[in-house]
């Protein structure tokens, strides 16, 4: 091999580094199912990310903090900052749904403890809000066999987890049955390369 | 005689109270002007009450359809390669197809779910249009000058990258399961199929690099 030959393997090199380490960090810009090992979907139906998430406000606003955290979840964003303008302090059911109607949302909702609905609103990935705990609302993200997902707007840090049978009892039993939620499209699931 | 008398009587009011009624008199437009103005009452109170307090509809049952995911550098379509994805997408039939057999979202880097969740994944190249199954498995992905100008070319493309990305058929010992058909977007083309792709993808050329680097070093040591 003389020099010109080790000039170009040398050089070859170079450029296989250099395009090793430019690929690394994201999907590649070309037409491929690749993604970045780990990236793998987190499991609730409404995985709001936390700096998303809406705080109670104003010592008591737990009805509209749900609100726009299911506006947000599905991508209303404009609508949620409103909202977040428009309402504070304590909140029935029967004018939560009027304030919805009257700003001319897409909502659903049930008060007569209908786990069916709860379930609908998972399995569709919109997440719900609920008449939970003593005078108070939050979010449903997830629901399985086993256990329901909550998000407490007093503590948007974590999820709580409540096996599903003591759930439905205390919200259908104890909390009035009321759950709600807006109907727009939820953003599609975190992307995978693994069928 | 009397009694002739009180039926002559009776007989005249009668006529007398049916010409009142009957005829257009002030007395007569009142009453109907009373009547026509609680009708109108009525009919006001009617619209100014709530809608009915439960309206049953059916839900969408929404949750297993694909995604197509197209991501502008900016909404607002400024930019003439989001321009020009956005109108390949509106100008190709098989891809107004696909997004209306899909759930359809549209984001920019300002978008803040998207940038919380999806950007670190799907690239910062602009445009992008990502084509996912229910599950979130990313069946086909382009970005920037990696995008088919033509739609055609587009749309056979992601067909292509679809009919890889369907379930995979179920173990033996289990009955085999047809996955939904009306779930998985169909983008066949009625025409035979345009060419597959076939250039060397994107890993190819650091691995033909590294083994002409390889043998090259070989060959400096043997000699």
């Amino acid at each position: 091999m003389n020099n010109t030959q080790n000039t170009a393997a040398v050089i070859v090199i170079g450029l296989a580094i250099v395009a090793i380490l430019s690929g690394v960090g994201e999907l590649p810009a070309t037409r491929s199912t690749e993604l970045p090992a780990g990236a793998r979907w987190a499991g609730e139906a409404m995985d709001l990310p936390v700096e998303l998430r809406t705080e109670n406000w104003g010592g008591g606003s737990c009805v509209h903090a749900s609100t726009v955290s299911l506006l947000r979840w599905q991508g209303q964003y404009e609508v949620a900052d409103w909202w977040r303008n428009q309402y504070s302090g304590g909140e029935s059911d029967s004018r939560l749904i009027a304030r919805m109607e009257a700003a001319g949302l897409r909502y659903a909702y049930t008060d007569t403890g209908d786990a069916a609905f709860i379930e609908w609103c998972c399995r569709t990935r919109r997440g719900a809000g609920i008449f939970y705990k003593p005078r108070h609302c939050v979010n449903v993200v997830d629901m399985t066999d086993g256990v329901v997902s909550i998000l407490d707007n007093n503590a948007v840090d974590h999820y709580e987890r409540i096996p599903r049978e003591q759930f439905l009892r205390d919200w259908q039993n104890r909390y009035g049955g009321f759950a709600f939620t807006v109907v727009y499209d939820p953003p599609p699931p975190i992307p995978t390369r693994d069928p | 005689m009397k009694t002739i008398s009180y039926l002559l009587l009776l007989g005249a009011v009668g006529v007398i109270a049916a010409a009142q009624i009957l005829s257009p008199t002030d007395t007569g437009d009142t009453f109907r002007r009373a009547i026509d103005q609680k009708i109108e009452r009525v009919a006001a109170g009617i619209a100014a009450t709530p809608p009915a307090g439960e309206r049953i509809f059916t839900l969408p049952e929404d949750g297993d359809r694909w995604h197509t995911i197209l991501i502008y550098s900016d909404k607002s379509l400024r930019d003439p390669a989001d321009r020009q994805l956005a109108g390949t997408m509106a100008a190709t039939p098989r891809l107004q197809s696909l997004a209306a057999q899909t759930a359809v979202t549209v984001w920019d880097d300002r978008d803040p779910l998207f940038a919380a969740r999806y950007k670190h994944l799907l690239g910062s190249v602009r445009p992008a249009i990502v084509v996912q199954n229910t599950s979130g498995t990313v069946c086909y992905k382009a970005a920037g000058m990696n995008i088919p100008r033509d739609g055609e070319q587009l749309a056979d493309e992601i067909a292509t990258s679809i009919g890889s990305c369907r379930p995979k058929p179920a173990p033996p010992a289990t009955p085999p399961v047809d996955p939904p058909a009306d779930a998985i977007p169909d983008l066949r083309p009625e025409a035979i199929p345009g060419p597959i792709d076939e250039s060397l993808p994107w890993f190819a050329f650091p691995l033909i690099a590294g083994s002409a680097a390889a043998g090259g070093y070989a060959g400096i040591r043997r000699k």
